[in-house]
């Protein structure tokens, strides 16, 4: 009898470790099931033009994990802690070829290229890997949307925008995979865990 | 029973005294600060990059004598993305409670900036564009 119950622990144990082994990150969003197919949420197809000028799509990250957020220049209250928070997540994997970092403007009327240039210089990073992306400000704020960000305009908030800090994880397929609260650095502490999680995965493939 | 007493009288000596350091000196510049500072320069003004400039590293009170018409102006910088504007809402006694509640208690010094000296080198700042803080 104490054997059996040695053995039931050892088992439960066994199993519990090889689920953690194995521990995938979801796949956040409304699936729907077409024809019978199961269809998970993706970043639509878009196109943004970057600090440089240089147009930026989907494809653009077909073989990199990135890091999304949405931000205004001028937003006086969120966004400097987010940033703060994207900054620590650049300095830990700052050079690493697999993963890209990308934050939105949603106010490209006064964020143009060559102010998202500067804010680039200011941060003090490389926009190989960071890169700061406008364009058409509706299509920005749709794009928000889809990445589950509330982001719309509203002459109450303080900047003229209102938007949440969340940071997402995007994976090569287009899904996002984890996300964070950008303003809660422990909430960052474990969604640091999670880009090596799914970078791990990618190493494994 | 008389030890109970005293206990008890020893505690809530305690919780007074730290109450009242907590409130009395500099607590209105700390709550000022958190309202209309740390959202950028951050609660313990580490700053972010050059973004948003961290306020460490000024060691001397005469390094902190030109924050007095930086808040109240804001800055003009062209090289920076993000232009400080000033909040010109704060009356010279809140900049100078701020002021003091930097030096004291985020650079633990014991020197403090005196209301004259602030009101004077308020006296030439210009009012710029504001923040729509509410």
């Amino acid at each position: 009898m104490k054997n059996l119950f040695k053995y039931c622990i050892i088992s439960i144990l066994a199993i519990s470790a090889c689920q953690q082994s194995n521990t995938t990150l979801p796949i956040y969003g409304r699936t729907q099931v077409i024809d019978g197919d199961t269809i998970q949420h993706r970043i639509p197809p878009f196109v943004f033009v970057n600090q440089d000028g240089d147009s930026i799509n989907n494809a653009s990250f077909s073989s990199h994990l990135y890091v999304s957020d949405f931000f205004f220049i001028s937003c006086p209250s969120i966004c400097p802690k987010v940033k703060k928070q994207m900054l620590r997540i650049y300095d830990k994997f700052e050079g690493n070829p697999k993963l890209k970092l990308v934050s939105h403007t949603i106010d490209p009327k006064r964020d143009t290229e060559e102010n998202l240039k500067l804010y680039a210089k200011n941060l003090g990073v490389n926009t190989e890997q960071w890169m700061f992306l406008t364009g058409d400000k509706e299509e920005l704020l749709d794009m928000a949307d889809d990445y589950f960000i509330v982001a719309y305009e509203d002459d109450e908030a303080p900047g003229g925008f209102d938007h949440s800090g969340k940071i997402l994880l995007v994976d090569t397929e287009g899904h996002i995979r984890a996300f964070a609260e950008g303003t809660d650095p422990e909430d960052v502490d474990d969604f640091l865990t999670d880009i090596e999680t799914l970078l791990e995965e990618y190493d494994e493939q | 029973m008389m030890n109970n007493k005293a206990s008890l009288l020893a505690t809530i000596f305690m919780l007074t005294a730290v109450y009242a350091c907590n409130n009395v000196e500099f607590g209105q510049g700390k709550r000022l600060y958190e309202r209309f500072c740390a959202d950028c320069h951050m609660v313990d003004a580490t700053g972010v990059a050059d973004l948003y400039p961290t306020l460490l590293g000024r060691n001397t009170l005469e390094n902190f004598k030109d924050i007095p018409c930086i808040i109240r102006s804001g800055i003009d910088d062209t090289t920076t993305a993000v232009k400080m504007l000033g909040f010109p809402q704060l009356t010279d006694v809140q900049i100078n409670n701020i002021v003091n509640y930097m030096v004291r208690d985020l650079l633990s010094s014991d020197k403090q900036l005196h209301l004259p000296e602030t009101k004077e080198l308020l006296l030439e700042c210009p009012v710029k564009k504001t923040y729509d803080f509410n």
